[in-house]
């Protein structure tokens, strides 16, 4: 199983879009820098601080807090695609022949998937906030008043953005193994998060305590949000049980699907 | 023990519109050990299908197979023992043949040796490096065999191996699959290149819209289809003719030869009546059949 998972890990890291996607983060990481760089105003007192950065609770004004959304964007797109990719390429065949076991093979792609966003989301993040950290010193308020607490969050936001990242990693590649192509996955998270949980939040707004935008910004915040009644480990729980249920829907379809 | 089993092995493919579509019809198949099989059949005669099935990558809709005496649910116990080739074989398309293979190794604990061993066998070596997409036909036949090789394993199961090559590339493969039969390995090889299953496989089963035709070795499936017909070359060929249509023969020129219907057993009353005639025979042979004649007769 271990040399399986490594394979897929290696295929991974190999991708051109991982290798893309990496790419533009960094690109975008030195965009953001240049901009706080540029905005920042030493004379303000209320200047760039250590909270713009990161601050807990939902809060999309800090930089990482924001950047983290769109990086969930991209492991659902990375997760699809790594999946979508093999079906597109009909390697699924080759594959199977040498490992027929199918739920082995399935849980390495899932593991590799969520093993190489996760580490993306905490080294990309890292980088971002250590980018960041001279426009505080420099240009901004300095990390004086920081203290323990704010390393503390921040390591707990880089913990969870993690664990969340390579969830959303699994759902696109799990969307994908059921829709076997990773534009269906896309569709489906895009379209089930942009317009269904919209619909439904006008309609049913007492069901936002069910709804992964908001569970997704809980679990991500480390904070509950006003006026939805859930916990960050009840978020998380939902969360998890919103995957278990797509990852063996993935597996039942994955099983018993002739490869032609 | 056979190494290769398949009992009443029914595939339907069940379609959106319409009824399904029945690939393999209660094949029975067994081959033995060592040597190797030709699986013939016409296009849609269900040879792939029966060899996913054998793979586990399609599940029967009824009926059986056993690899090595493992079922399909049980494949992970011998498949480090079996080298396969399924169509046209597909690999990541912007890693190189030596990447993908390298990647498919690794699940075995294979090294790079063995892995550049199994390309340069296969001719790839001097463009192991280059990626797959820029691979012809022939190149991605030829990597498909080295992912199949490289396992050193001891049953082969080739799809159509020389989909695509030249006929340099043909005879390369017929000659490594020979040599591979030879070593005591089983190969199971599937084509549709009915001259070349002649000259390389000990054994055939031909296939006809999803069931078993006819299987045996190479020499009893060719005298099924035994022609009754013999070659006469003698000059002039119309005098021939009517001296033996005369004799009441059946006789009619074909090129530049006349085909008599008479048993080779009776051979001598061609040569009895054309000498009576003073015409003198240059070459009186039984007709030949090959494996294409026998084929096309029985799957038509």
């Amino acid at each position: 199983m271990t040399s399986i998972i490594a394979v897929e890990v290696q295929r991974a890291l190999a991708r051109r879009l991982v290798r893309v996607l990496v790419l533009f983060a960094l690109l975008a990481i030195v965009f953001v820098v240049i901009i706080a760089f540029a905005n920042a105003d030493p004379a303000e007192v209320d200047g760039f601080s250590p909270a713009d950065i990161w601050s807990s609770g939902f809060d999309d004004d800090s930089v990482l807090g924001a950047s983290a959304f769109l990086f969930l964007l991209m492991a659902v797109l990375g997760g699809s695609s790594f999946i979508g990719a093999e079906y597109r390429a009909g390697t699924l065949t080759t594959l199977l022949t040498w490992e027929p076991r199918r739920l082995h093979v399935l849980a390495a792609k899932l593991l590799a998937a969520a093993v190489v966003t996760g580490v993306l989301f905490v080294v990309l993040e890292s980088l971002l906030a250590s980018a960041l950290a001279p426009v505080v010193i420099v240009r901004g308020t300095g990390f004086e008043d920081a203290g323990s607490d704010f390393y503390r969050s921040l390591a707990g936001f880089l913990g969870r953005g993690a664990l969340v990242a390579a969830g959303c990693a699994v759902l696109g590649a799990s969307i994908a193994v059921i829709g076997r192509n990773t534009t269906a996955a896309l569709g489906v998270v895009l379209g089930y998060i942009i317009i269904v949980e919209q619909i439904l939040l006008g309609l049913r707004p007492g069901w936002d305590a069910w709804f992964l935008g908001e569970n997704l910004g809980i679990v991500l915040g480390g904070a509950t949000i006003d006026d939805v009644a859930r916990s960050v480990p009840g978020s998380a729980l939902v969360l998890l049980g919103y995957l278990v249920v797509v990852v063996a829907g993935a597996a039942v379809v994955f099983v018993g699907r002739d490869v032609t | 023990m056979p190494v290769i089993e398949i009992q009443a092995l029914r595939k339907a493919y069940r379609s959106l519109r319409g009824p399904p579509t029945t690939a393999v019809d209660g094949l029975d198949l067994s081959v033995a050990e060592g040597g190797v099989f030709g699986f013939l059949g016409p296009n849609g005669s269900g040879k792939t299908t029966t060899i996913r099935c054998l793979l586990g990558l399609v599940q029967p809709s009824g009926g059986g197979t056993r690899l090595l005496g493992a079922e399909p649910g049980d494949l992970s116990t011998v498949v480090g023992r079996v080298g396969s080739m399924v169509e046209t074989p597909q690999f990541f398309p912007n890693f190189s043949g030596r990447r993908n293979l390298e990647l498919l190794a690794r699940l075995d604990g294979i090294g790079r040796a063995q892995v550049d061993d199994a390309l340069d066998l296969v001719g790839l070596g001097s463009r192991a490096r280059s990626p797959f997409r820029t691979y012809s036909l022939g190149m991605k036949q030829r990597l498909g065999l080295a992912a199949a090789l490289v396992k050193d394993p001891e049953v082969l199961i080739l799809d159509e191996p020389a989909n695509g090559l030249d006929p340099a590339g043909i005879k390369e493969i017929r000659d490594l699959v020979r040599r591979l039969g030879s070593e005591g390995r089983t190969v199971f090889v599937s084509s549709h290149l009915l001259g070349e299953v002649q000259q390389m496989c000990d054994r055939v089963a031909i296939l006809a819209r999803g069931r078993l035709v006819t299987e045996g070795p190479v020499a009893e499936v060719l005298a099924h289809g035994r022609s009754s017909r013999l070659v006469v070359r003698v000059e002039p060929l119309d005098v021939a003719l009517a001296t033996l249509r005369a004799a009441e023969l059946e006789a009619s020129v074909e090129d530049d030869h006349i085909l008599v219907q008479l048993p080779a057993e009776d051979a001598a009353r061609v040569t009895r009546v054309l000498a009576d005639a003073r015409l003198y025979v240059r070459e009186l042979r039984p007709e030949e059949v090959d494996l294409e004649t026998v084929f096309l007769e029985l799957t038509s």
